[in-house]
């Protein structure tokens, strides 16, 4: 399932899939892997992303009821 | 003779190891001998080392029943179980590669290449040179200058996998 919240959100803070890479010490592949829902991060790169974006886990991460 | 042979191979073993490591260290932006790769990269190398894996246990099987004089197949003893290495390392390489995780974080593309072409030319004289001198086959079988030409053609394929996954990830990012 696609991430389409963490696309949204880091758009909103004018970043690319790059620069987030960068901040959060992964490959720009992985940040695309996470936003097309084809790999799921751990909790401990969630957060990472989170505190990146200055957003919570449940806004991110949390699946939509 | 043999055993002159054999020993030269295991010194051309030892000093290869001891070069790869300052190649390593070489082709690394930090400096440091080991390679960095993040969490995803870690669990596909996790199953390309694990295809690998069953990539040369499925042809030492083959050999088993190949390998055998009344088949007069034409590598060398020596030949025959190196290939097996370049046949696990290319399974490895070629997932890696395909899944995002053959070149590490801390990777220095521009050196990585550059050493990649200078084994890759190095080998494919010495594999040449071998040729010029009629040393490659010997009583009907591969000799080991058909090493030098294996790993040549190996790094060649891995420059071109690199080169078209690199257009594919270039059309992929304008996508995103």
């Amino acid at each position: 399932m696609k991430n389409l919240k963490l696309k949204a959100a880091r758009a909103g803070k004018d970043l690319s899939q790059d620069d987030l890479a960068k901040a959060a010490g992964v490959s720009r592949q992985t940040i695309s892997a996470i936003e097309k829902g084809d790999y799921n991060p751990t909790i401990n790169l969630c957060i990472s992303i989170c505190k990146i974006l200055g957003t919570t886990l449940d806004e991110l991460f949390w699946p939509e009821e | 003779m043999t055993n002159f042979k054999n020993v030269g191979v295991a010194i051309g073993i030892m000093v290869g190891l001891i070069v790869s490591i300052f190649i390593l260290k070489a082709i690394n932006k930090d400096g440091k001998f080991k390679s960095k790769y993040d969490e995803m990269q870690e669990i596909v190398r996790g199953r390309a080392y694990k295809y690998g894996f069953w990539a040369i246990a499925i042809y030492e099987l083959i050999m088993c029943v190949v390998a055998d004089p009344s088949f007069d197949l034409p590598l060398s003893p020596f030949l025959i179980h190196f290939t097996a290495i370049i046949v696990g390392v290319m399974v490895q390489v070629t997932y890696s590669i395909w899944h995002d995780a053959y070149i590490a974080l801390n990777t220095n593309t521009g050196r990585f290449t550059a050493v990649a072409i200078f084994i890759s030319l190095f080998n494919l004289l010495i594999a040449g040179i071998a040729m010029a001198r009629g040393a490659m086959m010997e009583n009907g079988q591969l000799q080991d200058p058909f090493m030098n030409l294996i790993v040549g053609v190996m790094f060649v394929i891995i420059g071109i996998e690199l080169l078209v996954k690199n257009n594919v990830d270039k059309a992929a990012k304008r996508e995103d």
